[in-house]
């Protein structure tokens, strides 16, 4: 295998990645689903995900302090040992695979329901795939240089949408507060704190190959994206609550629904076709990281020589995956809102966190 | 069935073609490992073109984990 020094990133560019996976597709799926299980009080849920994401993050980080130089595998390896490992690294590539064709297969229903509602969901599915792959055969530091362009497009359509649907907010949508008590916020939290603050976890991966001198920002500037993924994607919840009203948690890509009545004078409408593209870059961008990432735990998994060799197999399964797993929408959306969540806390959080417990413990023995 | 076939043939040669030389510079271990790959690939590839109901890796998911995630989301929608 090439050596990790070989590819490497500096911290912004790191930034630049995080920042994409965090926004990437949650930005056009968050606000119906938040909306619809905390109604008014989707802020409040969004915000002790934010909260409960950082706290998440500064375990990412204290074993990325702890083990600098191991990948993510290997430090499962050192903290748990081979077999309980082994199982741990099956189980993510599992929920890597499962992640990955959620991801093309939510881009696919959104070219469907939207904009081109004729084409058969293959396209979109084939396209995506081969161009991610093909993406990943470039490398982390051409991803890295890439998405810049792809976010700000993204997040320049998404500021326009912000800004132009100002006119159109009403801000008695956003009371009463807890009408049906904790519960809603909860269920909020629930669904939020697993997509996406919970998949954070995954940069435990990305984290070394962050080039050794730049590693000090790492940290930093981690925090710093967190907080401004928490705020963008808040901002759009606001917007699309104060917009829409009580329907917003009806509305299936309801930032897309928001774009669609915006209308400047007489003149520019039809913004949502724009948008909706942009929006759709975000969504590439985490498929790419995914498949980055699940590429490579399997490779360092079966401790091959080419890192890329099983490449074109993981995309091809996927691709099927998002082919085959679903016969209707509703079965798609459930498993997103219900089960997802719990997989990445039981499949992704808690071996870390033990993973930081025992380094903790130790640590700590091994000073007295 | 054609046009799912075509489908695939597409993809597959879109996604393979590029791997051609890595595969023939491998050693065996490799190819046996890319080879086990083909099993998932070869049984979802048969469900795909057949339109087939079989078990899927949603399936086993919602059927392990889903279920917990069920009962806590049935709980938090309780009022």
């Amino acid at each position: 295998m090439r050596a990790l020094g070989k590819q490497t990133i500096s911290a912004g560019q790191l930034a630049i990645l995080y920042v994409s996976y965090m926004i990437g597709s949650s930005i056009i799926n968050i606000p119906n689903p938040m909306i619809h299980f905390a109604g008014n009080m989707a802020w409040l849920s969004f915000t002790v995900s934010a909260l409960m994401g950082m706290l998440l993050l500064s375990l990412v980080l204290y074993l990325f302090r702890c083990y600098p130089d191991d990948e993510y595998t290997a430090c499962l390896n050192r903290v748990f040992g081979r077999w309980i490992a082994g199982v741990f690294i099956v189980l993510l590539i599992l929920m890597l695979f499962l992640m990955l064709a959620y991801i093309i297969l939510d881009i696919g229903n959104f070219f469907t329901n939207t904009m081109m509602v004729e084409t058969p969901m293959y396209v979109f599915n084939t396209l995506t795939i081969v161009v991610a792959a093909y993406t990943v055969y470039a490398g982390i530091e051409v991803m890295g240089r890439m998405f810049f362009l792809l976010m700000g497009s993204m997040m320049l359509a998404v500021v326009v949408i912000v800004f132009l649907a100002v006119p159109l907010t009403r801000t008695e949508t956003l009371l009463p507060l807890f009408t049906e008590g904790i519960k809603p916020v909860l269920h909020g939290i629930y669904f939020s704190f697993g997509f996406p603050f919970g998949e954070l976890f995954l940069f435990s991966v990305i984290l070394p190959f962050v080039r050794k001198d730049s590693r000090r920002d790492a940290g930093k500037w981690l925090y710093a994206m967190t907080a401004l993924s928490w705020l963008l994607l808040l901002t759009v919840v606001i917007i699309t609550l104060m917009t829409l009203g009580p329907l917003a948690g009806d509305r299936k890509f309801s930032l897309f629904a928001v774009a669609r009545l915006i209308k400047v004078g007489n003149f520019i409408v039809g913004l949502e076709a724009i948008v909706g593209i942009a929006l759709i870059a975000g969504s590439f961008t985490k498929a790419t990281i995914v498949l980055f990432i699940l590429n490579y735990v399997t490779a360092r998994f079966f401790k091959l020589d080419d890192d890329k060799l099983l490449l074109p197999a993981i995309s091809f399964i996927t691709f099927l995956l998002s082919m085959t797993m679903f016969r209707t929408e509703d079965e798609f959306s459930f498993a997103v809102q219900v089960g997802w969540p719990f997989i990445v806390m039981t499949v992704g959080i808690v071996p870390l966190m033990l993973a930081a417990l025992i380094t903790l413990l130790r640590r700590n023995m091994g000073r007295r | 069935m054609m046009e799912r076939m075509l489908v695939l043939l597409l993809t597959g040669v879109a996604l393979f073609a590029v791997n051609a030389s890595r595969v023939r510079r491998s050693g065996r271990r490799e190819r046996w490992i890319l080879a086990s790959f083909g099993v998932p690939a070869l049984y979802l590839a048969v469900m795909y073109l057949t339109d087939s109901d079989w078990p899927n890796l949603h399936d086993l998911a919602n059927q392990s984990l889903g279920r917990i995630a069920h009962l806590i989301v049935k709980w938090l929608e309780q009022t």
